[in-house]
């Protein structure tokens, strides 16, 4: 995915920085995805990593507070990932399920704090078509980071396909590929 | 009934549809223009849409230019989604540009239609005279909590060429398909539709029997494709049949997965939210029969490759998918007792 062009690009952005940029863009969203996201948040602090960079994030009173990863602070969840992956996503190079199955992103802590961490990453893929400011990161991040020809690809894991589309048959919930 | 191709395409004309400043479902506006190049000769097919979406004063107003560029020699496909704020989109009254992914002009410097679109290391540069009848279905129909009309020019004469990473096709001997969409309805809605375009290979004059053949289908419908309003335009020569209703039958076969080819799935951000729609439930091939007694037209149609282009709503929550299926089609039929055949490659629409 292209968008629109960035203006300035701040090469030197933090992994930090990023997020903070993301979580301020989301002020804008008109359907109140800010508000959504501390609900989601709560009171919980995550742990996350892209490539060797580690942040500690948290809503402090409804501000974003981020610090440095450290191995010794208690979390309640963490994920990790990379920026090929990253950018293969923004792409639509690599889904979402091949990037979990294919252990390109990791994800720890429990049922709860692991839905919660994609409950939030959810409020801001959904708040993208509608605030142009994450649109604009998007593509900062993309020029920031330069070219990533090595990135993950899209790869169908056909026992899993298989799998799923059988369960799925022999609910109803999908067909089985005859006419319709 | 059979019509005698009677009017004159080059003096069509079209222009973008924008809401009146009164209107109050402006906020919905979509308007977009479309346009497909085939070159046989080469295996080459090529998808430009640049569109505009929600209201031209508001901010959250969107642009967006799709380019799809299929090279079946090499079994490759370059893809582009350019999604910007609207006033950052190059608008006229008969154009709209997103630079670089794709603009479509209408009626420019004396042609048809210009259009360019880069997707990748795709370069397409497009300019079209008509070869046709337009079909035209201005009359706004129900679509979603709206309504949409269309038109379309089924054939085009092409000027301009393809460059890809190791070759560049000049489109002297290629095919073009435009439409332009217009309406209110937001993405998201319990909408849907199917639509293709078969141009048959070969002589694109208005007359004379050896004359090229282009089927059209168009069928509106709801998102699980249970209510349906199908269209079929043949032409052939200077004969123009149109076929709906009862008389249209679309038959899906197979399974797309089956082919192992991964389909495409654009904008990346939003396909990861939907991840749900992974694996769409679309055919590996499919029949278009057109038949009422006296004439027939039958499309047979292999999906080579597909692209999930998913559009989302700027003012709500709520996508669509359109599933872009490119390949190769066989037509026959019998119009006006005179037989029609053919090859080529063409596109079919699945939107839910």
């Amino acid at each position: 995915m292209s968008t629109d062009p960035p203006s300035v690009i701040a090469h030197d952005r933090s992994l930090g920085d990023w997020i903070g940029e993301l979580v301020h863009a989301l002020d804008d969203d008109p359907l109140g995805g800010a508000l959504r996201l501390r609900t989601v948040v709560g009171p919980r602090r995550a742990r996350i990593t892209v490539d060797d960079e580690v942040v500690d994030v948290a809503f402090v009173g409804g501000r974003l507070d981020v610090r440095p990863g450290s191995d010794g602070a208690a979390v309640d969840g963490s994920g990790a990932t990379s920026t090929p992956v990253v950018i293969a996503l923004l792409d639509g190079r690599l889904e979402v399920a091949d990037a979990f199955h294919g252990g390109h992103i990791t994800a720890t802590g429990s049922r709860s704090s692991i839905g919660r961490i994609f409950h939030a990453i959810e409020i801001l893929l959904d708040a993208s078509a509608r605030v142009p400011r994450l649109r604009d990161l998007a593509a900062e991040y993309r020029v920031a980071v330069g070219p990533h020809e090595r990135s993950p690809r899209h790869t169908t894991n056909r026992r899993l396909e298989e799998d799923e589309h059988a369960v799925l048959v022999r609910l109803g919930i999908e067909g089985s590929g005859t006419s319709r | 009934m059979i019509r005698v191709l009677r009017l004159d395409p080059t003096t069509v004309t079209d222009s973008l549809r924008p809401p009146s400043p009164l209107d109050l479902l402006a906020p919905i506006h979509k308007d977009w223009l479309h346009l497909n190049v085939f070159v046989p000769d080469h295996d080459v097919s090529a998808l430009i849409n640049a569109s505009v979406h929600g209201d031209p004063a508001s901010p959250a107003s969107l642009a967006v230019g799709a380019t799809i560029v299929h090279d079946g020699r090499r079994d490759e496909l370059f893809t582009a989604v350019q999604v910007v704020a609207r006033h950052r989109a190059a608008e006229t009254p008969t154009s709209v540009a997103v630079d670089p992914a794709a603009s479509v002009s209408l009626h420019d410097d004396g042609w048809f239609a210009c259009a360019t679109g880069r997707a990748g290391d795709a370069d397409v540069t497009v300019r079209a005279t008509a070869a046709a009848e337009p079909i035209d279905a201005e009359r706004p129909a129900p679509f979603g909590s709206g309504w949409i009309s269309w038109r379309a020019m089924p054939r085009l004469r092409l000027h301009g060429e393809i460059r890809l990473p190791d070759r560049t096709v000049g489109l002297e001997s290629a095919i073009g398909y435009q439409d332009h969409n217009w309406g209110r309805w937001r993405w998201g809605d319990d909408i849907g539709w199917r639509w293709g375009t078969f141009p048959t290979a070969g002589r694109d004059e208005l007359a004379g029997s050896g004359a090229a053949t282009v089927l059209t289908i168009a069928d509106r419908t709801d998102r699980h494709h249970r209510v349906r309003s199908p269209l079929v335009d043949v032409q052939t020569g200077p004969l123009v049949r149109r076929f709906s209703g009862d008389t249209v039958r679309i038959t899906y076969r197979g399974d797309l997965h089956d082919r192992r080819t991964p389909l495409v799935r654009l904008p990346g951000a939003v396909a990861a939210l939907r991840s749900d729609r992974q694996r769409p439930d679309l055919p590996g091939s499919l029949v278009v029969d057109a038949v009422d007694g006296f004439d027939r037209a039958t499309a047979e149609f292999e999906v080579e490759r597909a692209v999930q282009l998913i559009t989302s709503e700027p003012t709500t929550s709520g996508q669509t998918f359109i599933h872009e299926l490119l390949g190769r089609f066989e037509l026959s039929g019998t119009l006006a007792g005179r037989p029609i055949a053919g090859t080529g490659l063409g596109v079919f629409e699945h939107v839910d």
